[in-house]
């Protein structure tokens, strides 16, 4: 199909049809992360090496959260960045596609529901595939204030850590969590912290941004469907990542449904105990080899 | 065991056996996915001959009570299925997603393309073109 397209291109106008594009096209693909200098006249010094430019993606995942996502994407265009913005609709059964389509907004759309953590790692292999070599992963629910992006992004881009965690309990929290969401995330930030023998305090944090490396670490079979949360993180120490803490807003939600809550909550504890348990089995297991 | 009863259990033992075979033979069920029932079904057929014949060696071993045995040698063979069939969910799982995935990403760049083709096949002026 693809193939089809591209020749078609070429014959209606006799030049590849896939070319850098102007706004961070998806389909400019590793070409646009050149900024070649001028052209080079006959005789002159050879052109200087093309200079990379750093790209970055912000990965949305969005489950039926048409009221949320415009204003999150507005907020996002509001802000400014000169950044490429992906949503990736998990199968919403409420009208998100249509918003998305209607703006105009890049987005990919699963044909089934594979949950937060599918969508996001559908997110991460979109950017490794087109060349991106940071991605900024955050909510579609309007939790995670897109204002702290430059501050999340900071660390990352100055190479000072390869996963920029953002956190709440440092940063400014506009809502109050749960006691029984509170108690996990205690329990977990204890265990996380122990393993990784650094102080982290919200390793159920969303709110992220990413070096290529991992993303390229995330699109094999390590990453989770469900919640990717502190088994991800202490997955990430044992292989030798760097991950840092950056204080971040996160605001109350207020329209649609969270991805925690009802039975799920006990579903998720089990399941994150025995993620973690294993994570620190393969770990150790590979320590005595 | 009487020896009506020991005929009745062959009978419907390899009743199953020949049912599974049956499956495998017109391809409802595949020879990797079969190997288990098979073999589950050639044990429930020796169990009607084996039964009683095996209870001194059991009762030797420390087993009070023989039928017990066999029910427990029964149980986690359908146990072993039962495992067989989750690794095989979670393998399909796996593939699903991954071809979710890129089906999802695939379609976007089509999508992308045909928008970019859409423009390039219009007239210059509509490109902005001069």
């Amino acid at each position: 199909m693809i193939d089809h397209l591209v020749s078609l291109g070429r014959r209606l106008t006799g030049r590849d049809p896939v070319q850098p594009a102007s706004g961070g096209s998806a389909s400019s693909a590793a070409a646009s992360v050149l900024e070649t200098s001028p052209a080079a006249s006959p005789g002159a010094l050879p052109a200087t090496p093309p200079v990379p430019r750093k790209r970055t993606l912000i990965v949305i995942p969005a489950h039926n959260e048409e009221e949320n996502i415009v204003e999150v994407l507005d907020e996002l265009r509001s802000l400014g960045l000169e950044h490429d913005v992906l949503v990736v609709d998990d199968a919403s059964r409420d009208r998100t596609q249509a918003v998305l389509q209607r703006r105009g907004q890049r987005h990919v759309r699963l044909c089934t529901n594979l949950g937060y953590g599918g969508a996001v790692q559908t997110g991460f292999k979109y950017a490794v595939e087109h060349g991106y070599d940071h991605v900024v992963q955050m909510d579609g629910d309007c939790q995670h204030d897109p204002a702290s992006i430059p501050a999340l992004l900071q660390p990352v881009l100055a190479g000072e850590a390869d996963v920029a965690l953002g956190s709440r309990f440092i940063g400014k929290l506009c809502y109050d969590v749960p006691f029984l969401r509170r108690l996990g995330i205690a329990l977990f930030r204890s265990v996380v912290s122990f393993f990784m023998k650094q102080k982290i305090t919200d390793p159920t944090s969303g709110f992220q941004a990413l070096d290529r490396k991992v993303l390229e670490f995330f699109t094999d079979d390590t990453y989770p469907m469900d919640y990717p949360d502190s088994d991800v993180l202490l997955a990430l120490h044992f292989a030798g990542f760097r991950i840092r803490e950056v204080p971040v807003v996160m605001r109350p939600r207020t329209r649609g449904q969270s991805i925690h809550g009802g039975w799920k909550t006990f579903y998720y504890l089990a399941k994150m105990f025995l993620a973690i348990f294993m994570v620190l089995l393969r770990h150790f297991r590979r320590k005595i080899r | 065991m009487t020896l009506q009863v020991r005929l009745v259990v062959f009978l419907i033992s390899v009743a199953w056996l020949l049912f599974v075979l049956r499956m495998v033979k017109n391809r409802k069920i595949w020879e990797r996915y079969a190997i288990l029932w098979v073999g589950l079904g050639f044990a429930v057929c020796l169990m009607p001959i084996i039964v009683g014949k095996t209870d001194a060696v059991l009762t030797a071993l420390g087993v009070v009570h023989p039928p017990s045995f066999y029910f427990l040698i029964g149980l986690l063979g359908v146990l072993l299925i039962i495992l067989q069939c989750t690794v095989e969910i979670t393998t399909l799982v796996r593939q699903s997603r991954d071809a979710v995935q890129d089906l999802a990403i695939l379609r976007e760049r089509v999508r992308h393309l045909e928008a970019e083709l859409a423009r390039l096949g219009s007239p210059p002026a509509a490109r902005g073109e001069r």
